[in-house]
């Protein structure tokens, strides 16, 4: 019975996603609805409203994080961080593209979300970067693998708190295990592309294309905002006995208000409603999959899941992990996240439970990549101007299949990773 | 204290979200909204 209730779950969702079109979501709440439905429970509200709160510290993360990014982008500190990497970094290739990298990665770290990268710091650099010569199609390529690797590093990995979230495991320690899932793979994949492009760079070309310098009294100033949310993000970390942790939204909160007279002048009205309309797509998924699963729990069919991924040999685990977590990515990475994370981590206890959810954030970040939703891809690919964005998926492949590699390789290693990784 | 500023960055959220959901032409985003809206309420009045 709970096999057929799943059945009709995912099949009703893709429906709803594919066929009419409806948010991914609502598509989540609805096919939640209908499970219950189908299980024999009628429309359980105190379940679904249960489910819509699933969620709703990363719902108030992504939403402060979208504002303050909106903010940075107003005032042009983020337009000249960009402008700066490469006046001053055009000659060391190397430094350039790692900090370019880390650039395009930045406002992923700080959402948790691949789209918020492209479609901000991806954005401003895609033309720099094609004026140092790298072809479009792997401009597009280096910003969505960033932006996957963004979503990935930490302070906020969405999966990461999604998959704790399933087994009661608190957000707490994963910065050293997501660090060392996204950096050097990040850094390794934009030098694989673009290094034999940007040895000889004509900066006086490149300079046209950058955005115009901001009018702004200091460059302290203009960074202020992004000096303390660092700040704030790691004091309560590093002095947990003497600073009480304000919590992320708080932290973004203070940091856009510390945003105002450093650069540009900006309506925060204006900006804050433009963040959580660029935010309301990804906050509908968060409710909609806490509902879903909800209503999974209630039917039984996320034990039968579970229970299922256990009794996997481990072989298959392993190789089930390496494809489904991404096809299922075309759905949602963070409907993956749960659905099969979970279980797949409960699958796995006995190894480091932190290091193997990093692990399986890596291959289910790759979900992004995968067609037909893509979002990474294909933002990546309106923001180089490409119009077939299976191009860029097509070179993306390979860094995909060693993204996943590298994550299966973590799962495997965890208990040894442990002991450099685990403070 | 932090819960009372927690309430009032949830009630933020919550009137831009609802400015949003009104700005917003398309019914089907709107349910997006909608659910969204849920939790934020139910957060904003203390009922959950």
């Amino acid at each position: 019975m709970e096999l057929i209730i799943l059945i009709v779950m995912i099949l009703a969702f893709a429906l709803l996603v594919f066929l009419t079109k409806f948010p991914i979501g609502v598509s989540l709440a609805i096919s939640a609805v209908l499970g219950a439905l189908i299980a024999g429970y009628g429309v359980p509200v105190r379940h679904l409203v249960e489910g819509t709160f699933a969620y709703l510290d990363p719902i108030l993360i992504i939403a402060t994080a979208m504002i303050f990014m909106e903010i940075i982008k107003a005032t042009g500190a983020l337009g000249e961080i960009s402008r700066l990497i490469i006046i001053h970094l055009h000659d060391r290739p190397f430094w350039m593209l790692t900090l370019i990298t880390l650039f395009i990665m930045f406002p992923g770290m700080i959402t948790g979300l691949s789209t918020a990268a492209v479609l901000t710091t991806g954005a401003i650099v895609a033309p720099a970067l094609m004026h140092l010569g790298i072809p479009r199609v792997k401009t597009g390529t280096i910003i969505a693998m960033a932006a996957l690797f963004g979503m990935v590093a930490p302070p906020i990995n969405v999966p990461a708190m999604i998959i704790g979230g399933g087994v009661d495991m608190p957000y707490i320690g994963f910065e050293l295990p997501l660090l060392f899932a996204s950096l050097p793979l990040a850094i390794f994949t934009t030098l694989a592309i673009g290094y034999r492009y940007v040895k000889s760079v004509d900066i006086e070309k490149v300079l046209e294309k950058l955005p115009e310098k901001p009018e702004y009294r200091s460059a302290w100033r203009l960074f202020l905002p992004i000096i303390i949310l660092v700040i704030l993000m790691l004091v309560t970390r590093i002095f947990p006995s003497k600073y009480t942790s304000l919590g992320m939204p708080l932290i973004f909160i203070i940091a856009s208000l510390t945003a105002f007279k450093s650069g540009k002048n900006f309506n925060f009205y204006k900006v804050a409603l433009q963040a959580i309309h660029d935010a309301m797509p990804v906050m509908g998924i968060l409710v909609g999959i806490g509902m879903f699963i909800q209503i999974m729990t209630l039917t039984g069919v996320r034990g039968f899941l579970i229970v299922n991924a256990t009794q996997l040999p481990s072989f298959w685990l392993y190789i089930g992990i390496m494809i489904s977590l991404p096809l299922f990515g075309a759905i949602s990475s963070y409907g993956a996240s749960y659905v099969l994370g979970v279980p797949f981590l409960l699958a796995l206890l006995g190894q480091n439970e932190i290091i193997v959810a990093s692990g399986l954030t890596l291959v289910a970040s790759l979900g992004d990549l995968m067609p037909p939703t893509a979002l990474a891809g294909i933002f990546a690919a309106q923001v180089v101007e490409e119009k077939n964005y299976f191009r860029i998926l097509k070179v993306c492949l390979p860094y995909a299949l060693l993204v996943a590699i590298y994550g299966i390789g973590m799962i495997l290693l965890a208990n040894v990773l442990e002991k450099f990784l685990i403070v | 204290m932090l819960k009372i500023i927690y309430l009032l960055i949830t009630g933020l959220i919550l009137i831009l979200s609802i400015v949003d959901l009104f700005k917003e032409k398309n019914w089907r985003n709107q349910l997006t909204h909608l659910i969204v809206l849920i939790p934020l309420i139910l957060r904003v009045l203390l009922i959950k």
